[in-house]
């Protein structure tokens, strides 16, 4: 099917093509998922409209207490910028572990938070960092929502038809740290099978801690017993293996609320790897946050 | 031996595709472009096993720009081997352009040539095919069961003829040692699809094929075969290759391609998907493989004997042959007095296994050193120090097929690379470090060998034609398939040493069966050993040729006319000097003779290429992952032609190898039989970021026959990395895993299953 393209140049122009926008129009930015599912498969795409001349959705800066950053802004850009790189260390971090430096080149935030991966890197930073996503609609008005409620599964987001992610905000909180860490299947260009986003309020001790796990469920979770376990006291290897132990039952839990494993996940090894290999993850996240503070 | 110093030859210079390739000025098949070319593309069954009854294809002519749609009602029932790689060869033939048996998931079961690409995959889209399901045998245990659906008439099991020598039975050796390998299924990362451009010429009759294969005349003589023409009518080019690995040695898309471009007396085009590469090219056998061996208590190894179980998938092509050569490559590298070997290969209901880069070396090398690894463990000898009693001297005899291992460096390998890797001291080191922590350190190593021919497997020979040029310059006409190596400019730098003329005035073409002499193809590591002997004698014979030109135009006799640096003069006149221009002017103008000569080399040898990989790696216990963190290859290659493009075949051998033992599998659904990974994404293999900062180190005595002493590196160089590694990862963790690949998730569960133990113990 042949398929229209428009690039607009403005907000405006974006928002007059939001309204031409059927159930079968697709917004594409990096093209870094999008190119690669549509590639020789039977596209029913009536319209592309693309985000590529839109200089204002690429922009990172601070408003009033917040970091707006543009729902275009690519992976390379949020991991160098010197505000991300101050303020939300994890999300930094994060980025730098999106693919390859390829992918990092084109690839956009808004692009993996409207993808909704269940192993998108973006998804545990923004939800640790309380962060808001700006939608802009066909009327040329925009609308903020928290992004832990955008993201509603594998794939689903609170997106409506004729809207379009303009940008994600996040909320500038003094005297915390962060940290992300990444178990993909190698070391670079690869896709996570556990991602963890933790913050803490900086002191002689963790405190405050705030964590994400991503990858294993359908959203990041949010991780309460953190707090409880690592924060206002040394944490040595007994409170490192409790968490381990707490996480690995969270992800035996949702294994077997699956009612089949992932088609790759044949042996039983593979079935249980999450559980197992959950506690490096735990090991290097205290590891580095004992190393930042 | 005395090291000349040479021009070319050892000099380290760029493949001569380099450039081309980076800028992207290379024309693969893919890339070429006709007026009204034709586009084909094939349509995927849905079943594993069962019948096609019907075909629905009036929505695909729907479709504008369709030309043809093809399916097994309207196609030929001839039968062909894509495994076949000359006219005289026996092979199975069991495929057919369309079958109505249809034998694996997303099996071929139709085709579209339409002018467009995406007019064919559409009208593709628009074929419905109508089934009848049988049961299906998806892995090797349910193929082999007594009641197993019958994939192919004559069954689904296919033994070889026991490889033997001495007798295994007689042995009485008092240690007795038995271990399992298992080798996954893996597809070859070649980074160019197959792509295959045929054109008829409906005015006279002939017809022309593209593909960047490894074997030309091979491909002929299946398409003269298939399509009932004579061979002089088919030609077949090789185009520029972007990687094979194995997988072009077969003829795969070529039938149909030809076959549309003659029905239509058109000019088609093929390029599969990555998807139909890995499902409807090939893959690498999935292999188990037993062995025992009898060992004395000082380490002299008395007897071995493998058992051999491959997975063919729907259709056995290569594999019988394929699992044959693995017994005969049983005894290249250790004095063994008695050999066995005993191979099977069975027929499943999924995508087919066929040529793999190294044919068999990798395999029977994996079951052996991971045994002997083993073997040393128990006799509480170093694995070097074990391999030491046993490898073969230079000469020895290689007791499968009665040949010599040629002028060969198994101590020197093992020696060399003991002290640059520092073995000694790191196993130390190693041993230390792993008392207790998350990390463990582990070294392994491994000894390899191959082939430079494929005598005497069958005879060898190789061919050659040169001719000089009237401005002086030289072309080389011969069948040569590079694979992306840089065999063509191995070449040239043989033309150009023996000729003394400059590098550029050298023009190797690659094959061309209109145009060339008789090659068999590019595989079993062949090309330098051979084709350089032939391409090194024709220039000589020329030179001598062309001597004897300028012995008429100096008037002098050939015996007193010398050579330097592509001109002629007489000994006792050295001011005066006759240029290969002059000569080759001289001859057309005066003499009436153009300057050329043909000439062939049959092979006396087979010489071994012994290769000893040492490896270091760090292994996670928390998250299973192994890093590979430093290691050496040494390698006794003669003579190394270009070190450079012989250390970056070494790169390819260590980072194929890491993917073969860490990462690498194409998981086949065990229930549906599908082939679950079709795509990079979810393949996982070893990245270039993986790979440590490689050695590489070369042992250069070199061979009696092979050009300037050189012998073959392109396989070898990948066969003892994975056992290496897999003895490295084994002494980091105190485990014996050897079912690859050794993913994070096996070497969790390895660990798990040894904490067990341990806590079962207390």
């Amino acid at each position: 099917m042949n398929s229209n393209y428009i690039q607009p140049r403005t907000r405006q122009e974006l928002s007059q093509a939001l309204g031409q926008m059927t159930e079968n129009s697709r917004i594409i930015a990096g093209g870094t998922d999008l190119m690669a599912s549509d590639h020789g498969r039977d596209s029913s795409t009536d319209l592309y409209i693309s985000l590529f001349c839109l200089g204002d959705m690429a922009e990172i800066y601070r408003e009033d207490g917040w970091v707006r950053i543009g729902a275009g802004a690519v992976h390379d850009a949020i991991e160098k910028n010197p505000i991300i790189q101050e303020n939300f260390r994890a999300l930094s971090m994060a980025c730098s572990k999106v693919g390859s430096q390829q992918i990092r080149n084109k690839g956009t935030i808004g692009g993996n938070l409207v993808n909704a991966s269940p192993a998108g890197d973006m998804l545990p930073c923004v939800c640790l960092f309380l962060g808001e996503v700006e939608i802009l609609r066909a009327d040329d008005t925009t609308y903020r929502m928290p992004a832990r409620d955008f993201i509603l599964g594998a794939g689903k987001t609170a997106l409506k038809p004729k809207e379009a992610l303009y940008a994600v905000w996040l909320p500038i909180q003094e005297g915390r740290s962060s940290t992300f860490v990444k178990l993909g299947s190698r070391k670079e260009v690869t896709i996570a099978q556990i991602s963890m986003a933790v913050s803490w309020e900086k002191g002689e001790y963790f405190q405050k801690i705030e964590g994400y796990l991503g990858a294993v469920d359908t959203r990041p979770i949010y991780l309460e017993e953190m707090n409880h376990i690592l924060s206002g006291r040394a944490v040595g290897r007994e409170e490192r293996e409790e968490l381990v132990s707490s996480l690995r039952e969270r992800i035996r839990v949702i294994r077997e609320n699956r009612k089949r494993p992932p088609k790759l996940k044949i042996t039983e090894a593979e079935q249980l790897y999450k559980e197992r290999a959950v506690r490096s993850v735990v090991y290097d996240a205290i590891d580095q946050m004992e190393g930042e503070s | 031996m005395q090291q000349k110093e040479y021009r070319y030859v050892g000099k380290s210079l760029s493949n001569d595709n380099a450039y081309g390739k980076v800028t992207g000025a290379v024309q693969y098949c893919g890339d070429m472009m006709a007026p009204g070319m034709l586009h084909i593309k094939i349509k995927a069954g849905e079943i594993a096993h069962g019948r096609v009854i019907g075909a629905d294809t009036s929505g695909a002519w729907k479709v504008p720009g369709v030309k043809a749609v093809y399916t097994c009602f309207n196609t030929p029932d001839t039968l062909y081997d894509r495994g076949r790689v000359a006219s005289y060869e026996t092979a199975p033939f069991q495929e057919r352009l369309f079958d109505s048996h249809i034998r694996y998931m997303g099996e071929r079961v139709a085709a579209v040539v339409a002018d467009t690409v995406e007019h064919a995959q559409e009208a593709c889209r628009k074929i419905k095919i109508e089934y009848e399901t049988y049961p299906a045998a998806v892995t090797m245990e349910e193929a082999l069961r007594e009641d197993a659906p019958k994939i192919h008439e004559k069954g689904n099991v296919y033994e070889a003829e026991p490889a033997v020598y001495g007798d295994y039975q007689s042995c009485s050796a008092e240690h007795v040692h038995r271990s399992r390998s298992h080798l996954g299924r893996i597809t070859h990362l070649s980074m160019e699809t197959y792509a295959v451009r045929a054109r008829y010429e409906k005015g006279s009759g002939k017809l022309t094929v593209w593909t960047g294969c490894q074997t030309a005349f091979g491909i002929r003589s299946t398409l003269g075969d298939f399509l009932d023409m004579p061979y002089s009518k088919v030609r077949v080019v090789k185009t520029t290759m972007g990687g094979s690995f194995g997988c072009k040695q077969e003829t795969v898309i070529e039938p149909l391609a030809a076959y549309a471009a003659k029905d239509l007396k058109a000019d088609v085009m093929v390029v599969y998907t990555r998807e139909e590469q890995i499902n409807n090219a090939m893959l690498k056998h999935s292999v188990d493989l037993e062995v025992e061996s009898k060992v004395h208590g000082d380490g002299t190894i008395e007897g071995m004997q493998i058992k051999a179980v491959l997975d063919a998938g729907a259709y056995l092509t290569v594999s019988p042959s394929y699992c044959s050569v693995m017994g005969g490559k049983l005894g290249k590298v250790y004095r063994i007095p008695h050999l066995r070997y005993e191979g099977t290969v069975v027929c499943t209901n999924t995508a087919v296994n066929g040529s793999f880069r190294s044919w068999g070396s990798g395999e029977i090398v994996l079951a052996y050193e991971n045994h002997w690894n083993q073997v040393a463990e128990e006799l509480h000898m170093d694995p070097i120090d074990f391999r030491l009693k046993n490898v073969h001297q230079a000469y020895d005899l290689e007791p499968m097929h009665r040949v010599t291992v040629g002028n060969t460096y198994f101590h020197e390998c093992l020696i060399k690379g003991r002290e640059a890797f520092q073995w000694d001291q790191r196993k130390k080191k190693c041993a230390e470090k792993n008392k207790n922590g998350r990390y463990r350190c582990g070294v392994g190593m491994a000894l390899a060998s191959h082939t430079s021919s494929k005598y005497p497997y069958s005879s060898d020979m190789g061919n050659a034609l040169a001719r000089i040029q009237d401005d002086g310059s030289l072309i080389v006409h011969v069948g040569i398939h590079d694979h992306g190596c840089g065999t063509v400019m191995a070449m040239r730098k043989i033309a150009a040493e023996i000729m003394e003329i400059d590098l550029e005035q050298v023009e190797v073409t690659e094959i061309d069966t209109s145009v060339d002499l008789y090659d068999y193809g590019c595989y079993a590591s062949r090309t330098i050993y051979i084709l350089g002997q032939a391409v090194k004698k024709c220039c000589e014979d020329l030179l001598e040729k062309a001597r004897q030109m300028a012995a008429c135009k100096l008037d002098s006799r050939a015996s007193l006319i010398k050579y330097e640096n592509g001109e002629f003069y007489k000994e006792d006149e050295p001011n005066e000097r006759l240029s290969l221009k002059e000569t080759a002017k001289y001859a057309i103008r005066v003499k009436g003779e153009d300057l050329y000569m043909a000439a062939s080399v049959r092979s006396k040898e087979n010489p071994g290429v012994p290769s000893a990989h040492f490896t270091q790696v760090k292994v996670d216990t928390y998250s299973g992952m192994v890093e590979v963190e430093d290691c050496l290859s040494v390698h006794d290659v003669g003579k190394a032609l270009n070190p450079d493009l012989c250390v970056g075949q070494v790169g390819s051998g260590i980072q194929q190898g890491m993917g073969i033992a860490l990462c690498e599998e194409i998981k086949i659904d065990p229930k549906t039989g599908r082939t679950l990974i079709t795509n990079f994404k979810n393949y996982e293999v070893a990245n270039a970021v993986d790979v440590p900062d490689y050695q590489a180190l070369f042992i250069e005595e070199g061979d009696e026959y092979g050009p300037f002493g050189a012998k073959s590196i392109g396989e070898v160089v990948v066969v003892p990395v994975p056992p290496a590694l897999v003895a490295a990862v084994n002494n980091a963790l105190g485990t014996r895993l050897t079912h690859l690949p050794l993913t994070p998730s096996v070497i969790l569960e390895a660990i798990e299953r040894q904490q067990e133990e341990k806590s079962h113990d207390h």
